[in-house]
C-alpha cells in the first residue's frame, strides 16, 4: 500500500530529525519525546474535527473511547484497535497486536529501547484527538513484545 | 388590574389575604415592626381540625385588585389589620372613624378587621374589644401574634362558612354567576332571558353549567383556602368538565390553573417560590402525600354520573376514596399551558397570564426543564400588559432576570438585568435611578463571565465577550459618574484599561486614557479594596501593562563602591550571620529563581539601582509618573522616577534607585507606577512573563565612601572598568616624580582603616628599584576621617628601566674588547655602524626611533579602606588607581669598563653614556665634573671610586613586589646577588642626569649595566694588601722618593678580610721602569737590588689576621722605578679571582743622593 | 494516513442558498467567540448580545440532563428561539464548537434544510481551519477562505 508507506517514512524521519537537532544543542535530550508528541497532539485535534464532522454527537466517554479504537485508529492506520480494556473509571488500555508504525522494527527484543520514540506521536495523536473532544487525558504507551504494544489513557478530572 | 403580582407562586393560591396598613400617621420604623411580627404568623393551625391555614400579608395592595376576587379567591383581602397610634383619648373618634373608612374601602371583601392602637392609655383602653386591640407603646405589646392568631381563627370561621355555604348551595338554577370585573356587562341580562330562541339553543342551560362550572372552581378556591387539598381537586376537576363544555375559556384556564396549584402544593410541599418565601411544609401534609401520592399517576376519578344538575354531594369524601386527583408533575405543566392560551385569548386578562406564566416558570425551575421554562419566559415577555410605568417596567425586567436566573440562563438574566439597568435611567424618568442601574450593572456581570478582579484575567486566554465585556464596563463607568461616585469610574475604567487593552483600537485607547485623565483630575485612582454599600469589594487595579515590563535586574554597585568581604581564618567569624542564605521557602513554583539570592551585595546608605526594561504598548506617548520599587525586608527609600516613553518603543530600559536605610536582606517585590493619575503597585510575582535572575539581595551595613583626586591630572588614557580613575604621566627613565593622591570622605561613615598596595601589571620590561613607594604613616594618624575631611598620600612614582638593550646599534668608542652585552667585538652577532659622525650628517635616522622608543608602565594603586558599622562586621572597599607611565629613555650606558686606579682600592670606572633625548643633557655623579652631553651624543665618563667589598653585601629579602618567583636554584640567588652588588654601587656612585631646557632630572642607574667581569673589578679584594715603602704607604700615584744607594724598606702586608684562609703565597717584587712610550724595560739587574730575596713567602693567613712581610731594596742609580710585586704560580692553583691579588703599584724615585763635600 | 500528509479540503458545491444570515458566530468550547460577523449596522453589538445570550439555550440542549437519547444524536440544535426580530439558529459540531446562525424573521422562506446546509458548510470549512498547522486551536478565526465563505451567506449590505 503505497500511501501507507509514505506516511511511516514521514514519520520516521520526523523522529530523526527531532533527535538529530537535540544533539546539535537546539534542546534538551529528554525533550525530544515531547515534541514529538505535541506535534502529535496538533495533528490529533486537527484529524478528529475532520473524522467528528459527519458523525452523531457522542454519547459518553466510553461511545468516544470506542469511536477511537474503530473508525479513528481504522483511518489513520488502516486497521482497527484490536483490544479495548477499562475500569469504568477513567483508564482505557487500547491493545494493537500489530502496530503500524513498529512493524517495519525488528520483532522482538533488539530495538525495544528505541521504541518509545516511535509511539510518541501516536500518543500525541489519541491526546489530541481526545482533547478537542473535550476530554483530557495523558497517554502512554508501552511495548513488551514488537509489533505489538499498548496505549493507556487516563482520562484528568 | 393593573399590578401584576411578580412574586406570586403557585402555592398562594392556598393563602388568605390580609391587608396590614397604617392608619393615620405611623412612624415607619415603629409600622414596619409591627408588621414583621404580624408577618411572622404565616401558618395557623386550626383548632380542632388538623387543617393549616396560610396567610398572605400585604401593606399595600390596589383596590383594583380586589375585584378579581371572586376569579380567583386568593386575590381578595379577606382581613384588614390597622395600625395607629394615639396619644390621647382625645384622638380616639378620629381614628376609630378613619378605621371604618378603611374597612369600607375593601368591604366587599372583607371578612373581619382588626385595629391595633398604640400608645393610648387609660379608660378607652381598658375596654375589652375584639376588634381593637390597645397597647401602651410600641415597646411593649407582647401578644400581637396571638392576636393575629386569633384574628385568623376568626377569618377561618367566616372563610368555613362561606365555603360550607357554597359548597351545598342547592339553588339549583340560582347560582349567581360569578364574573371578572371586565365580563360584567357582557352577562347582564342573560340569565332572565328566557326567550324561545335561547331556549331553543339551549342558552339557558349552557348558562346554568356556566354559572355551576364558575361556582365550582371557586368552591375549589375555598377549600383549597380551607386547607382542603383534595377537595380542592374533586372540585377543580368538576368544574373543568362543566367549563370545559361550554367553552367558558378564562374560567376554564382559572380552573385549569387552580388544578395546577393545588397539585403543586401537593408535589412541592417546599414551595416554588426559590430561595425566597420557602415554607415549611406541614408534617400532616408530608404524611399524606405518603399515603396518597402515587408518582405518573393522572387519573381524574370523577364519575361523570356524579354530576347532577342538582348540584354536587356534598359529601365528597366518597369521591375522594377513589380519587386520586392530583395532577402529575408533567400534566401540571400541559395543564398551565392550556390555561395560559386561554388567557391570551383575553386581552384584559393579560396579568393574570403574566403571572400564570412565572407560576409555571417556577414549578419547570423546579422540575429543572430549563427549555420549557425558558419558552414559558419568552412568552411572558411579549405580553402586554398596556401602559406600564417605569417602576413597573424595571420590576418586570428585575423579575425576568431573576427567573432566567433560577432556571440557570445565566447569560439572559444578565440581559434583563441589564435591560432593567437601563431602564432605570430610562430618559422619560424625572430622576434617574443611577445608583439602582449601578447595582444592577454590577450584578450582570457573573452572566457576562466578567470579574472585576484583574488576577483572573491574568492568566490564559480572555474568557467571555470582549466587545459585550467592554459596553458594559463603559456602562459601569457612566453610571459611577451619573452616581456622582468619581472613585468608582476611575476603577472600572482602570479596570478596562487593564483587561482589555488588546481589544480596544488606538481610538478607543485615547479615549479611554483621556476619559482617565479626566476623572482622576478629581480622584486620584489608587490600590485601597473599594467596598461598595452593599458590601461588594471591587479588588485593586494595577496597571501592569503600562508600561509592560519585560525584565527586571538588580544592579551591581559600581566598582568604586563594592563591599568586599574580609577573608576570615580558620573558621573565625567576624559577623555573626554567615554570608549566603539560600531561602528553602519557594514563593511559588516558578519562584526558585526569583528568590535567588544574587551574589553581589549593596550597602545601606548608598544609592542603588534596579534596571527595569519596559515596553510602551500604547500608539502614544506614555507619561509614567513617580515609577519606583517596592521592596521588604529592609527600610528602603525608594527615590521615583518620572519618564517619558515613546509610542510603541521597542525595549526601553528604565533604572529606578533607592537608598537603604537598614541593613539586613532586600528583596524587591515589584514596583509602582502613577500612570493618567492612577497609581499602581505591581508585584513580581503576580507578573509571571518577567524574567529576573534574583530579586534577593544583602545590604551590608554602611561603609564609608572616598573620593580620589590626584595631583597630576586625570587621565584620558581608556581606563579598564575595574579603575576608578587614573592617571598617566610621561617620564624619562630615572625620574621620579610625586603623586599626591587625596582622599576625601564623601559619605556619611567615619574612615577607620586604610590600606595602600599596588601591583605593577606583569610587563616584559626589567624594572630597576622601585616603581611606586609612599609613606602612609602621616595620612593614617588622620584616622578616624570624618565625613567631609580629607587627607593626603604622597606617592612616589620612579622610572629605572633598561634601555641598555639598544647599545647593539650604536657605535664603540672604544675598543677594549669587552662590551656590556657580552659580545665581543668580533662577534659576528654586532653590527658595526657607521661613525657617529656620520651618522649625524644623514637626515633620518633610521635607528633613532628604535632607540628612542618609549616604554610604558602600569601600575594601580589599590586602596582599602573601612569604616563604620560595615567595618565591624568585616566589609572593607578598594578604590583603585591606575598609574601609567611612559617612559622615554634618557640616558644610558652603552658600556661599562674599568681603569685601575693607581691605588689598589680604587678602580676607575669608566662609563659611556648615551643621551637618547632630544635635548641637551648634564651628566654628574657625585664628586665628578657634570658632562654635557648633547643630544643623541654619547661620551665617557670617568668615574674613580673606591672599591666596594661586597661581602657585606646582603641578598636582600624577597620584598619587591616586582619580583614574584621565589628564587630556589643556585643561578637565581648569584643573580639576586648581583643585583644588590649593582645596587649598592648605583648608589654609591649616584650618578644623575639633568636636562636644563626642561628642568628636569633623574638619576642615571647603572645597575643593569653592571656585569661580572665589572663587578669584579670594582670588589675590592678581601685580601688587603698594603706596601709600605719605608713606612710610607705606597699607593695611587704616591711616589715614594729615596736616595740612591740607600736601602729602601719594603713592608707587604696582607689582612685577610675574606672568611677563608688563604695562602700560602709566594711573591716576587720585579721592578721595572716605564718608558712612558710603551715600553716597560725588565732589565734592571744592575740597577736595583735586593736585599736579601725577591721573593718571599706568605704562609696561609686566617681570616681577620694579617702577615707581614718585610724586604729591603736597594736602588744603585737614580731614575724612576716601578715595582711589580706578582705572584708566583704555585700549588694553590688559581681558585681565587684574579683581582683579589691586585697590589698598589709602588713607584719609587730615586733621587740623587745629595753630593756629600769630598765626594 | 493519507489525510496526514495532505490537507484534504472538501468543499460542498451545493446550490447557492436563498436564506441570508443578519449574523454568524463561532464559539470555542470554552464559550468565547472564535468569530463573529454581522451585517453592518449602526447596533452591531446587539448581535453580540443575541448570541451571547443564545448560549444559554445551546447549553441546555446539549447538556445530559433528562434527556432522551433521540434528541442529542443530531449537531444540528434547530431553532434556538425567536425574538421580536430574528430567528436564531444553533448547530454543535463533537468538539464541541458551536456555531450560530442569525436570520432575519421577516424572511419566511425558511427552510430547515437550507440552514442545515448552511451548517454544513461551516462546519467543513471550520474543519479545514483546524487542519490548518499554522493555526492554533483557539486563536480567532483569520483564515480568507473562511471569510469568503462567510460572506457568501450573508445579507449583501447596501
Amino acid at each position: 500500500m503505497a500511501d501507507e508507506a509514505l506516511f511511516q517514512f514521514l514519520h520516521n524521519e520526523v523522529i530523526q530529525y527531532v533527535y538529530k537537532s537535540a544533539e546539535n544543542g537546539e534542546m534538551e535530550n529528554g525533550r525530544c519525546i515531547t515534541r514529538l508528541e505535541n506535534m502529535g497532539f496538533r495533528v490529533g485535534q486537527g484529524l478528529i474535527e475532520r473524522f467528528t464532522k459527519d458523525t452523531a454527537r457522542f454519547k459518553d466517554e466510553l461511545d468516544i473511547m470506542k469511536f477511537i479504537c474503530k473508525d479513528f485508529w481504522t483511518s489513520v492506520f488502516k486497521k482497527q484497535i484490536d483490544n479495548l480494556r477499562t475500569n469504568h473509571q477513567g483508564i482505557y488500555v487500547l491493545q494493537d497486536n500489530k502496530f503500524r508504525l513498529l512493524n517495519q522494527l525488528s520483532a522482538g527484543k533488539q530495538y525495544l529501547e528505541h521504541a518509545p520514540k516511535y509511539l510518541a506521536f501516536s500518543c500525541g495523536l489519541v491526546r489530541g484527538g481526545l482533547s478537542n473532544l473535550g476530554v483530557k487525558s495523558i497517554v502512554t504507551a508501552e511495548v513488551s513484545v514488537m509489533p505489538a504494544c499498548k496505549f493507556q489513557v487516563m482520562i484528568q478530572k | 388590574m393593573s399590578v401584576p403580582d411578580y412574586m406570586q407562586c403557585a402555592e398562594d393560591h392556598q393563602t388568605v389575604l390580609v391587608v396590614v396598613q397604617p392608619v393615620g400617621i405611623v412612624p415607619e420604623e415603629q409600622f414596619f415592626r409591627i408588621y414583621k411580627r404580624i408577618v411572622s404568623v404565616g401558618q395557623v393551625s386550626v383548632r380542632d381540625s388538623q387543617r393549616q391555614l396560610y396567610i398572605r400579608y400585604r401593606h399595600h395592595y390596589p383596590p383594583e385588585n380586589n375585584e378579581w376576587g371572586d376569579f380567583q379567591t386568593h386575590r381578595k383581602v379577606v382581613g384588614l389589620v390597622a395600625v395607629t397610634t394615639c396619644a390621647t383619648a382625645k384622638e380616639w373618634p378620629q381614628t376609630s372613624d378613619r378605621f371604618h373608612a378603611m374597612k369600607e374601602v375593601y368591604g366587599s371583601t372583607l371578612y373581619d378587621s382588626r385595629l391595633l392602637v398604640f400608645g393610648l392609655e387609660g379608660e378607652i383602653a381598658e375596654q375589652q374589644r375584639t376588634d381593637v386591640a390597645f397597647y401602651p407603646s410600641y415597646d411593649d405589646c407582647p401578644d400581637v401574634e396571638r392576636r393575629v392568631e386569633d384574628f385568623v381563627e376568626s377569618i377561618f370561621i367566616v372563610l368555613e362558612s362561606k365555603r360550607l355555604d357554597r359548597a351545598t348551595d342547592k339553588s339549583g338554577d340560582k347560582i349567581p354567576l360569578l364574573c371578572v370585573p371586565f365580563e360584567k356587562k357582557d352577562f347582564v341580562g342573560l340569565d332572565t332571558d328566557s326567550s324561545p330562541v335561547s331556549l331553543l339553543l339551549g342558552v339557558k342551560r349552557h348558562y346554568k353549567k356556566r354559572c355551576q362550572g364558575r361556582m365550582r372552581k371557586h368552591v375549589g378556591d375555598l377549600c383549597l383556602q380551607a386547607g382542603m387539598l383534595q377537595d380542592a381537586l374533586v372540585h377543580y376537576h368538576m368544574a373543568v368538565e362543566l367549563l370545559r363544555s361550554v367553552n367558558d375559556f378564562l374560567w376554564l384556564g382559572a380552573a385549569l390553573e387552580g388544578l395546577c396549584s393545588s397539585s403543586v402544593i401537593f408535589h412541592y410541599p417546599g414551595g416554588t417560590a426559590g430561595k425566597t418565601g420557602a415554607r415549611k411544609p406541614s408534617v400532616s401534609q408530608a404524611a399524606d402525600a405518603g399515603k396518597r401520592h402515587r408518582p405518573g399517576a393522572q387519573e381524574v376519578l370523577i364519575d361523570p354520573g356524579a354530576l347532577t344538575t342538582n348540584g354536587i354531594n356534598a359529601d365528597t369524601s366518597t369521591e375522594i376514596g377513589r380519587a386520586k386527583n392530583c395532577l402529575s408533575p408533567e400534566d401540571i405543566i400541559e395543564k398551565y399551558k392550556e390555561a395560559i392560551s386561554y388567557y391570551g385569548k383575553y386581552k384584559n386578562a393579560g396579568v393574570i397570564e403574566l403571572e400564570a406564566c412565572v407560576k409555571a416558570v417556577r414549578v419547570l425551575a423546579i422540575q429543572k426543564r430549563a427549555m420549557e421554562a425558558s419558552e414559558f419566559l419568552q412568552n411572558a415577555v411579549y405580553i402586554n400588559l398596556g401602559q406600564l410605568s417605569e417602576e413597573e417596567k424595571i420590576q418586570r425586567y428585575s423579575v425576568l432576570s431573576e427567573l432566567y436566573e433560577i432556571i440557570g440562563f445565566h447569560r439572559k438574566s444578565a440581559f434583563f438585568k441589564r435591560v432593567a439597568a437601563m431602564q432605570c435611567v430610562a430618559p422619560t424618568i424625572p430622576e434617574p435611578g443611577w445608583r439602582a442601574c449601578y447595582k444592577l450593572l454590577l450584578e450582570t456581570l457573573p452572566g457576562y463571565s466578567l470579574s472585576l478582579d484583574p488576577k483572573d484575567f491574568s492568566k490564559g486566554t480572555h474568557r467571555g465577550w470582549a466587545a459585550v465585556q467592554m459596553r458594559l464596563l463603559h456602562e459601569l463607568v457612566y453610571a459611577s459618574r451619573r452616581m456622582g461616585n468619581p472613585g468608582l469610574s476611575v476603577r472600572h475604567l482602570s479596570f478596562l484599561l487593564q483587561t482589555m487593552l488588546d481589544f480596544l483600537s488606538d481610538q478607543e485607547k485615547k479615549e479611554v486614557t483621556q476619559s482617565l485623565e479626566n476623572y482622576t483630575s478629581k480622584c486620584p485612582g489608587g490600590m485601597e479594596v473599594i467596598t461598595l454599600p452593599d458590601g461588594m469589594k471591587l479588588p485593586s487595579v494595577p496597571f501592569t501593562k503600562l508600561p509592560i515590563v519585560r525584565s527586571v535586574k538588580l544592579l551591581n554597585l559600581p566598582v568604586s563602591l563594592r563591599p568586599h568581604k574580609v577573608k576570615c581564618l580558620l573558621g573565625q567569624s567576624l559577623s555573626s550571620k554567615s554570608p549566603f542564605i539560600y531561602s528553602p521557602i519557594a514563593m511559588h513554583t516558578r519562584g526558585d529563581e526569583r528568590c535567588k539570592k544574587i551574589e553581589f551585595q549593596w550597602v545601606r546608605g548608598d544609592v542603588c539601582e534596579v534596571q527595569l526594561m519596559v515596553y510602551n504598548p500604547m500608539p502614544f506617548e506614555l507619561r509614567v509618573e513617580n515609577m519606583g520599587l517596592l521592596t521588604s525586608g529592609v527600610e528602603f527609600e525608594s527615590l521615583p522616577a518620572a519618564l517619558s516613553l515613546p509610542a510603541e518603543s521597542g525595549l526601553y530600559p528604565v533604572t529606578l534607585v533607592g537608598v537603604p536605610r537598614t541593613a539586613g536582606n532586600i528583596t524587591v517585590n515589584g514596583y509602582h507606577t502613577s500612570v493618567f493619575g492612577v497609581s499602581s503597585d505591581c508585584l513580581l510575582e503576580g507578573l509571571p512573563a518577567v524574567k529576573t535572575s534574583g530579586c534577593m539581595v544583602e545590604v551590608v551595613p554602611s561603609l564609608p565612601r572616598l573620593q580620589l583626586s590626584t595631583s597630576l591630572p586625570r587621565s584620558a588614557h581608556p581606563t579598564s572598568e575595574d579603575l576608578s580613575s587614573s592617571v598617566s604621566l610621561q617620564l624619562f627613565n630615572g625620574e621620579s616624580q610625586q603623586l599626591t593622591i587625596t582622599l576625601e570622605n564623601i559619605g556619611a561613615e567615619n574612615l577607620e582603616t586604610l590600606e595602600l598596595t599596588s601591583k605593577t601589571l606583569s610587563t616584559k620590561e626589567k624594572l630597576l628599584g622601585k616603581f611606586l613607594s609612599w609613606d602612609l604613616q602621616e595620612a593614617l594618624s588622620h584616622l578616624p576621617l570624618k565625613p567631609g575631611q580629607s587627607l593626603a598620600i604622597p606617592v612616589c612614582i620612579q622610572v629605572k628601566l633598561d634601555f641598555s638593550g639598544q647599545e647593539s646599534l650604536l657605535q664603540d668608542l672604544n675598543d677594549d674588547g669587552i662590551s656590556v652585552t657580552g659580545l665581543s667585538i668580533s662577534s659576528p652577532l654586532r653590527q658595526v655602524l657607521k661613525s657617529r659622525a656620520e651618522n649625524k650628517t644623514a637626515g633620518t635616522e633610521p635607528g633613532k626611533s628604535e632607540y628612542n622608543h618609549v616604554k610604558s608602565l602600569d601600575a594601580v594603586l589599590n586602596f582599602k579602606y573601612s569604616g563604620g558599622a560595615g567595618h565591624v562586621e568585616g566589609y572593607y572597599r578598594e578604590l583603585c588607581l591606575g598609574v601609567h607611565v611612559d617612559v622615554e629613555p634618557s640616558v644610558f650606558f652603552t658600556r661599562v669598563s674599568t681603569l685601575p686606579a693607581t691605588s689598589t682600592r680604587q678602580c676607575h670606572l669608566l662609563l659611556d653614556v648615551f643621551n637618547s633625548t632630544e635635548h641637551e643633557l648634564t651628566v654628574s655623579s657625585k664628586n665628578n665634573q657634570d658632562l654635557l652631553l648633547h643630544a643623541s651624543e654619547c661620551q665617557r665618563m670617568a668615574i674613580q671610586v673606591d672599591k666596594f667589598a661586597f661581602e657585606n653585601v646582603l641578598v636582600p629579602r624577597v620584598e619587591d613586589p616586582s619580583v614574584q618567583e621565589h628564587f630556589t636554584s643556585p643561578r637565581q640567588l648569584e643573580e639576586q646577588r648581583l643585583h644588590a652588588q649593582g645596587r649598592l654601587i648605583n648608589s654609591t656612585l649616584n650618578i644623575h642626569w639633568s636636562i636644563p631646557s626642561l628642568l628636569r632630572q633623574g638619576e642615571a642607574t647603572v645597575e643593569g649595566v653592571l656585569n661580572q667581569l665589572v663587578l669584579d673589578h670594582l670588589q675590592l679584594a678581601p685580601l688587603q694588601w698594603d706596601v709600605l715603602v719605608n713606612g710610607k704607604p705606597c699607593d695611587c700615584d704616591a711616589v715614594a722618593e729615596w736616595r740612591v744607594g740607600e736601602p729602601v724598606t719594603l713592608e707587604v702586608r696582607l689582612t685577610n678580610h675574606s672568611r677563608t684562609a688563604v695562602g700560602p703565597f709566594a711573591l716576587s717584587v720585579v721592578p721595572f721602569q716605564d718608558y712612558q712610550n710603551g715600553v716597560h724595560n725588565y732589565e734592571l739587574s744592575d740597577t736595583v737590588t735586593f736585599i736579601g730575596s725577591n721573593t718571599f713567602h706568605i704562609n696561609t693567613v686566617d681570616p681577620t689576621e694579617s702577615s707581614v712581610y718585610r724586604g729591603a731594596l736597594l736602588f744603585l742609580y737614580t731614575g724612576d722605578f716601578y715595582l711589580n710585586i706578582k705572584f708566583q704560580d704555585d700549588r694553590s692553583g688559581r681558585e681565587l679571582p684574579a683581582a683579589w691579588f691586585c697590589l698598589p703599584s709602588v713607584h719609587i724615585r730615586a733621587l740623587e743622593s745629595p753630593i756629600e763635600n769630598g765626594a | 494516513m493519507t489525510c496526514l500528509c495532505f490537507l484534504c479540503v472538501s468543499r460542498d458545491y451545493d446550490e447557492l442558498s436563498s436564506i441570508m444570515a443578519v449574523c454568524i458566530a463561532v464559539i470555542a468550547k470554552e464559550n468565547y467567540p472564535l468569530y463573529i460577523r454581522s451585517v453592518p449596522t449602526q447596533n452591531e453589538l446587539k448581535f453580540h448580545y443575541t448570541v451571547h445570550t443564545s448560549l444559554d439555550v445551546v447549553e441546555e440542549k446539549i447538556s445530559s440532563v433528562g434527556k432522551a437519547l433521540a434528541d442529542q444524536r443530531e449537531l444540528y440544535l434547530g431553532l434556538l428561539y425567536p425574538t421580536e426580530d430574528y430567528k436564531v439558529y444553533g448547530y454543535v459540531t463533537n468538539s464541541k464548537v458551536k456555531f450560530v446562525i442569525v436570520v432575519d424573521s421577516s424572511n419566511t422562506s425558511l427552510r430547515d434544510n437550507e440552514i442545515r446546509s448552511m451548517f454544513r458548510k461551516l462546519h467543513n470549512s471550520f474543519t479545514d481551519v483546524m487542519c490548518n498547522p499554522f493555526y492554533i486551536p483557539g486563536d480567532p478565526i483569520q483564515s480568507k477562505a473562511f471569510d469568503s465563505m462567510v460572506s457568501a451567506m450573508m445579507v449583501q449590505a447596501c
